[in-house]
């Protein structure tokens, strides 16, 4: 009797366990790697009828090439246009036409074009990143000037086949050797929309459409290159929709402020001589900003230190016989940082928005002038006087003393 | 009369079990943190909440400490008289069961929501409980040490707040206190709240090894789940900035943000691992502790037949607790933050204002009490 009361007990109790097991290996919601396709980079537009228009790049990972030797001259991507009311039916859409499911995890990018931001603003597409489990918040946001992003996303590299990546690839370049770009990721971009006192920004990329007559030398049996893309510069925003853009040199000056600019090139008149340029190295930069409020009147305190080598001159220098030139130089830097620095912050200023921070800054440091300012923040913004200074330290001169002189 | 509960348990797998029991809203949810009024310096609400945790339960374990050898369904009974101590013990019964089933189901909803969409929760829900009622079926012990086991989530959740660090920005920790003191006040009571399940402690006393020290090592435990959630409201606003009041998943959000040399990514793997882990765990001490009530309120022989039971009846709480998502939300937000601290600390309001009357010679109980201090304990050093 007992014996066979605990088989019964051990019978079901394997039931069970076995029954639990089959559920436990994760079968539900599989998804096989062989039935995706992995998006790299997400475009997104107006389309002519006046909906959205989604374009995704895909990876196409048969062609996709590794080592030394290119397995095939194929595209390693392809491209894939639909339309949709809302970003999540587009993205659905495009399994109309790809044979596996998109699988957004693994894109990096995401394209906005100029005329949509502009117009419909921002909300209605970022609610879809920012909501679903799929795409991921350290994608990048990159608006397109003057282009559509699904042309953009026609645009091929060379020395990289994959557009994402050599975008990507573009971007790291700038922000570790210009600093012309804003560094941001989406999580930084909604972080900006949702505080207060600041207004978010975005990377800018604009098309460069090549010779159709191009020259290709070598067995290239693919497609001709047809585009290619060049960033740069920032989108600014004024809460929800796209307001304007700085160019390379003011994105560089709102990274000054902000103190993202690491290593760039400045190039200013040569002291020594006229009509002739010289450039500095900079090799590292601190930026930092405070503000002051005195009843309406709100300053900016802009402090700037840099740390930079001789690039290169245009004529030739000796700092031997004339030490004097050094403090020229650094003269000469510190004047062009300020430029990019006030010419960010006007630009900024005409466009009304407060992309550096200065509201912000204010809240954080002084919430009650913040509150009693807020709502005429766009009135005073304009009116802020930013009071910079910036502290150029030159250290070297690289490998030569002296300029070669012509006899 | 048998021990019902034979198993014994050491003071640091107690510790891990008040640990993982804390640490499952924090790491799942994190509801302190939802629709914050005023993210940027939340952590000072949760602050809060740990300095009223400690007096609570230091105050709850001073208590216990006096029927060393009595749960606190045995003792209210003592204290209060028949009728009234059988209320008040049910009422806590019933509220571990409760939130046993929210357990569940913020697990479940967790994995749905981020992972797999298209399952139902109820599938990862019976898998959970079924694991945590055979562990309570097997006893304190058995909970105890693979509590040891999974307090490794604690170490490895620390370590997810600090893997981002390339993504914090602690200038979205300022301004301090722009809206005033009040709204931590009242935020603090949503975290104190989920501090309140620890109220199960009350059953592990008398099966704790050396009871003397508990009293620290309760401390400890609220100290260090205290410790990791100010840590985390601060990392999470460090991160999100005014976005991190806005995250159904706030742990995983976290783990993607980390990006160590563009290789070392996509770490989703250990919250989620951590999730039903812990889950589990104090869906088990929580099973276990209902199960051993009843039994102790109803004076049966035995509490393991009760274990299935119970886990059925969480189980289906759990899916009609919530109509969706948003219920559950609000739930935290609203419903927990107001009827949990009211009953937990009600109870013992009244547990402490009996015995009080009991040590000053009103109607001097009948049967073994002897209230006095905590010296009294002076049997079981085994």
């Amino acid at each position: 009797m007992k014996t066979s009361k605990a088989l019964m007990y051990t019978t079901v109790y394997l039931t069970v366990t076995a029954l639990l097991m089959t559920v436990a290996t994760g079968c539900w919601s599989r998804k096989e790697i062989e039935s995706l396709a992995f998006v790299t980079a997400v475009g997104v537009d107006r389309s002519p009828s006046g909906k959205i228009q989604m374009t995704a790049s895909f990876a196409k990972s048969g062609a996709l090439g590794t080592g030394e030797r290119q397995t095939s001259q194929e595209k390693p991507f392809w491209v894939e246009t639909v339309e949709g009311n809302t970003m999540f039916e587009s993205f659905r859409n495009l399994s109309y036409l790809s044979p596996k499911r998109p699988y957004l995890p693994h894109n990096d990018i995401y394209l906005f074009g100029e005329e949509l931001l502009r117009e419909t603003g921002l909300k209605p597409f970022i609610d879809f990143i920012n909501r679903q489990p799929q795409p991921r918040l350290t994608a990048r946001m990159i608006v397109t000037r003057g282009a559509t992003a699904r042309d953009f996303l026609q645009a091929e590299f060379e020395g990289m086949t994959m557009p994402s990546e050599a975008l990507r690839a573009i971007i790291n370049n700038l922000v570790n050797a210009w600093g012309t770009i804003p560094d941001l990721t989406i999580r930084e971009f909604m972080c900006r929309m949702e505080s207060e006192g600041i207004e978010p920004i975005a990377m800018c990329a604009e098309l460069i459409p090549l010779e159709p007559d191009i020259q290709l030398e070598g067995e290239v049996t693919r497609e001709k290159v047809k585009a290619t893309a060049t960033l740069g510069g920032t989108a600014v925003f004024k809460g929800n929709y796209l307001v304007g853009w700085l160019d390379n040199f003011e994105t560089r000056g709102l990274n000054w402020i902000l103190g993202k600019t690491n290593n760039t090139v400045i190039e200013f008149p040569h002291p020594g001589a006229e009509d002739k340029i010289a450039s500095v190295e900079i090799l590292r930069a601190t930026g930092k900003f405070k503000v002051e409020v005195e009843d309406d009147n709100v300053r900016a305190l802009i402090e700037v230190e840099v740390v930079g080598n001789i690039g290169c001159v245009q004529e030739s220098v000796d700092f031997l016989k004339e030490p004097g030139l050094w403090t020229k130089f650094e003269n000469g830097v510190k004047n062009t940082i300020e430029d990019e620095i006030a010419g960010a912050v006007a630009t900024l200023q005409q466009l009304g928005a407060d992309a550096v921070g200065f509201g912000q800054d204010i809240f954080r440091r002084k919430p009650k002038e913040w509150a009693r300012l807020r709502d005429r923040w766009d009135e005073i913004f304009p009116t802020i006087e930013a009071d910079i200074s910036v502290e150029v330290h030159l250290r070297g001169m690289g490998v030569i003393l002296k300029s070669i002189e012509s006899r | 009369m048998r021990q019902m509960e034979a198993g014994r348990i050491s003071l640091f797998q107690t510790m891990c079990m008040l640990l993982v029991i804390r640490l499952t809203a924090t790491t799942i949810a994190f509801p302190f943190m939802v629709q914050h009024e005023s993210p940027s310096d939340a952590w000072i609400g949760a602050a809060i909440s740990v300095v009223t945790a400690l007096i609570v339960f230091e105050l709850m374990v001073r208590l216990s400490l006096n029927f060393p050898n009595m749960t606190v369904v045995q003792y209210s009974q003592t204290v209060l008289g028949k009728f009234l101590g059988s209320i008040v013990a049910l009422l806590l019964i019933l509220f571990w069961i409760l939130d046993t089933a929210v357990a569940a189901r913020a697990m479940g909803n967790a994995l749905v929501n981020a992972f797999m969409p298209e399952t139902p929760a109820l599938v990862f829900i019976i898998m959970s409980v079924f694991l945590s009622a055979n562990a309570a079926r097997n006893g304190i012990e058995i909970i105890g040490r693979w509590s040891e086991l999974v307090s490794v989530g604690i170490p490895l959740t620390t370590i997810m707040l600090v893997l981002p660090f390339r993504a914090m920005d602690f200038q979205n920790l300022l301004p301090i206190l722009p809206y005033g003191f009040g709204i931590h006040l009242k935020r603090s009571v949503v975290a104190l709240a989920i501090f309140l399940r620890l109220s199960v402690l009350g059953m592990m006393i008398p099966y704790v090894h050396n009871r003397k020290e508990i009293l620290r090592y309760t401390r400890y435990a609220i100290l260090i789940s205290g410790f990791l959630l100010v840590a985390q409201a601060i990392v999470l606003v460090a991160i999100f900035g005014p976005q991190a009041t806005n995250s159904a998943v706030p742990t995983l959000q976290l783990v993607r943000q980390i990006t160590i040399g563009e290789f070392f990514e996509r770490l989703e793997l250990i919250p989620v691992a951590i999730w039903v882990l812990i889950t589990v765990v104090n869906m088990a001490v929580f099973v276990w502790a209902s199960a051993l009530g009843i039994a102790q309120l109803f004076n049966l022989n035995r509490f393991q037949p009760l274990v299935y039971p119970i886990g059925a009846l969480a189980t289906l709480l759990s899916i009609l607790l919530f109509k969706n998502y948003l219920e559950q939300v609000l739930y935290f937000k609203y419903l927990q933050s107001v009827f949990v601290p009211l009953l937990v600390l009600g109870v013992y309001a009244l547990l402490y204002a009996g015995f009080a009357l009991r040590k000053l010679g009103f109607n001097r109980p009948t049967g073994s009490v002897t209230p006095m201090g905590l010296e009294a304990e002076a049997d079981e050093n085994k």
